[in-house]
């Protein structure tokens, strides 16, 4: 399942380990990473990339992922989409160490379209409609979590991976966006309301206090308070037990 | 007048370090110290609003009347709402002197390697 050494890079001053799935896998990170790659026996893996497709007993293809932990952070039939997506966790993981702004770094899921982005509290292996979002020029962008200063989010300086080396191209670095909104899909296991008033259609019945302490806690700031005040305020939070209308919600916060 | 830890001639006084956001009769605080989010509902936001370490306990009812429109209702005395609020607002460490009870503690995951280097550690999922 994983090749059985991980590869440690030393980055933001901590050392962390990523196993591949694969001894070709395993190869092309150590092309990527090269300058960053430091030799330890007593590294665990905290991330895991697979770039090869495999097939099930049952027939069911297994598609190229990056995980942190047990966590699912990118799944794509295109093994590249997986390792731009490592470029940007590892981005991340390092300047939460040696942060360049003192602004909340919250870990939500990051939807985004045209220099805008939404926030998503979903589970991370909840895959939303796709299609539905792509075919709306909208798409998720992996990363390690999402710094936001106000109401913009910030881009993590990026590495200086080896994109040549491994005969791949570099990602699209990511500029600063404008934090239009925070969508929740809460599982349908805990619908209800605690506050007595009815749901409305398509939402949970929460009201904007409900709202504004669900992702209040999600970072523990003043400055992401007010964020997400502020949000609430302009009716840019949705909270909903339903896929398809986390997906709704989502298009009508990145409209064209 | 229900008994409480508070008498009449108290003047409780809110915690200061807190960022607010206020909503149609509820209020989200962060209290800044222990990183702490709290939502108070109606009364109890109303009361906490209201300490300022001026107020005396006895003024806050008539004070609730006034200035949020509440009133005893359906056999809720507005006293008895006054203290049961302050006990809580105290019991979560928002009114100074009382303490902090809730406090967020965060765990030291960080574990090392042989030469002293941090290794990160996935967080856990939240």
């Amino acid at each position: 399942m994983w090749v059985a050494e991980p590869i440690v890079v030393r980055l933001g001053g901590r050392l962390i380990g990523i196993r591949a799935d694969t001894g070709d896998t395993a190869d092309t990170l150590r092309q990527l990473l090269g300058r960053y790659l430091e030799y330890h026996d007593d590294v665990s893996a905290a991330v895991s990339v697979r770039c090869a497709t495999t097939s099930t007993a049952r027939g069911r293809a297994s598609v190229p992922q990056l995980l942190l932990g047990n966590r699912l952070i990118a799944r794509s039939r295109n093994a590249v989409d997986v390792l731009h997506a490592l470029d940007r966790l590892l981005a991340g993981i390092a300047a939460e160490a040696e942060p360049v702004i003192a602004a909340p770094r919250v870990m939500l899921r990051m939807i985004a379209k045209n220099g805008r982005a939404v926030l998503l509290d979903a589970p991370p292996a909840a895959m939303l409609g796709v299609g539905q979002l792509n075919r709306g020029g909208v798409r998720e962008i992996a990363r390690y979590g999402t710094v936001v200063d106000g109401t913009t989010v910030q881009p993590d300086p990026e590495l200086d991976l080896d994109w040549a080396a491994a005969g791949l191209g570099a990602p699209t670095p990511l500029g600063p966006m404008t934090l239009v909104g925070l969508v929740a899909l809460e599982p349908s296991s805990s619908a209800g309301s605690s506050t007595g008033r009815p749901p409305q259609t398509g939402d949970t019945g929460e009201t904007p206090a409900d709202r504004t302490s669900r992702f209040a806690v999600r970072h523990p700031s003043p400055e992401w308070l007010r964020t997400v005040a502020h949000l609430e305020s302009s009716s840019r939070i949705a909270v909903t037990h339903e896929k398809a209308a986390a997906v709704d919600a989502i298009v009508g916060l990145l409209p064209s | 007048m229900p008994e409480s830890a508070y008498a009449l001639t108290d003047r409780p006084r809110a915690v200061d370090d807190v960022e607010i956001a206020a909503f149609d009769g509820e209020i989200v605080v962060f209290h800044v110290g222990p990183s702490v989010v709290h939502k108070l509902p109606g009364a109890i936001g109303a009361v906490w609003l209201m300490c300022d370490g001026e107020t005396t306990v006895a003024e806050l009812s008539p004070q609730l009347t006034e200035l949020f429109g509440l009133a005893d209702d359906d056999g809720t005395d507005l006293d008895q709402t006054v203290h049961s609020a302050l006990t809580q607002l105290a019991r979560n460490g928002l009114l100074a002197g009382q303490g902090v009870v809730a406090t967020r503690v965060e765990d030291d995951v960080a574990t090392r390697a042989s030469d002293g280097s941090e290794i990160f550690v996935a967080p856990p999922d939240p």
